[in-house]
């Protein structure tokens, strides 16, 4: 993704989905970033997005994290359909020093 | 290296080593690893709180035994400043809020390789997108 390696960005996709499932979004999307599973939602209940509609899966949510390791930004979905726009993470992104 | 900071580094690496055991050991402990329960053991570190005298927490979580935890970007600091004393700082706490250390992880992937938060400080900055799951 060019805008992403322009503003020097990796992303990360994560779910509770097994190896199994990770491959298929993987493939049915076309996610050209890294796919990880976290079948035991360790990762997910430490960033507090576990579980958050009792669903007993991730919460749609995005993190954006400076080279520093400091979180910036974050967008918590308030219902299974809400997510923020590509544009808005991006205008995050492009709002970080360096 | 001075006295203080052969100290702060020491600290900090058990710091690193608490927060580590916390990720990995979160299913199957009580010890919470919430940002908030961590923030306060970081900023109140003269003075640990007795939990279980505390109303206001469950009584089932223990006190913490150890030195608290420190800031992975805590560690990276005080190594980096090895041989400068006026750059030691210990600054935000490790937690899942805006302006917090962000949790380090390291988690399988898709493609076969492990990836970590770790492996890309200092160099990239890093979107986590959680999503539901696929089907």
């Amino acid at each position: 993704m060019p805008a992403l390696e322009a503003l020097e960005t990796v992303v990360f996709a994560i779910s509770t989905d097994d190896l199994s499932g990770a491959k298929a979004i993987a493939s049915r999307v076309g996610i050209s970033f890294p796919v990880l599973y976290d079948p035991a939602a360790d990762v997910m209940e430490a960033y507090g997005v576990y579980d958050l509609l009792g669903d007993g899966l991730a919460t749609a949510s995005t993190f954006v994290i400076d080279k520093q390791g400091v979180i910036r930004w974050k967008y918590v979905a308030r219902s299974i359909s809400d997510r923020p726009s590509v544009s808005e993470v991006l205008e995050q992104l492009s709002e970080l020093d360096g | 290296m001075s006295y203080r900071l052969r100290i702060v580094a020491v600290a900090a690496l058990a710091g690193l080593a608490t927060i580590s055991c916390g990720i990995q050991d979160a299913s199957q402990t009580s010890l919470p690893v919430d940002g908030a329960s961590i923030s306060t053991a970081v900023t109140t570190p003269e003075a640990p709180r007795d939990v279980s005298q505390d109303p206001g927490l469950p009584t089932a979580i223990p006190a913490p035994a150890a030195a608290p935890p420190i800031p992975a970007a805590s560690v990276a600091s005080a190594a980096a400043s090895d041989n400068d004393d006026s750059q030691v700082t210990l600054s935000a706490a490790v937690g899942n809020r805006v302006d917090d250390v962000a949790e380090p992880f390291t988690l399988p992937g898709a493609s076969g390789r492990t990836h970590s938060l770790d492996s890309h400080l200092g160099e990239k900055n890093v979107v986590l997108v959680f999503y539901r799951a696929f089907w």
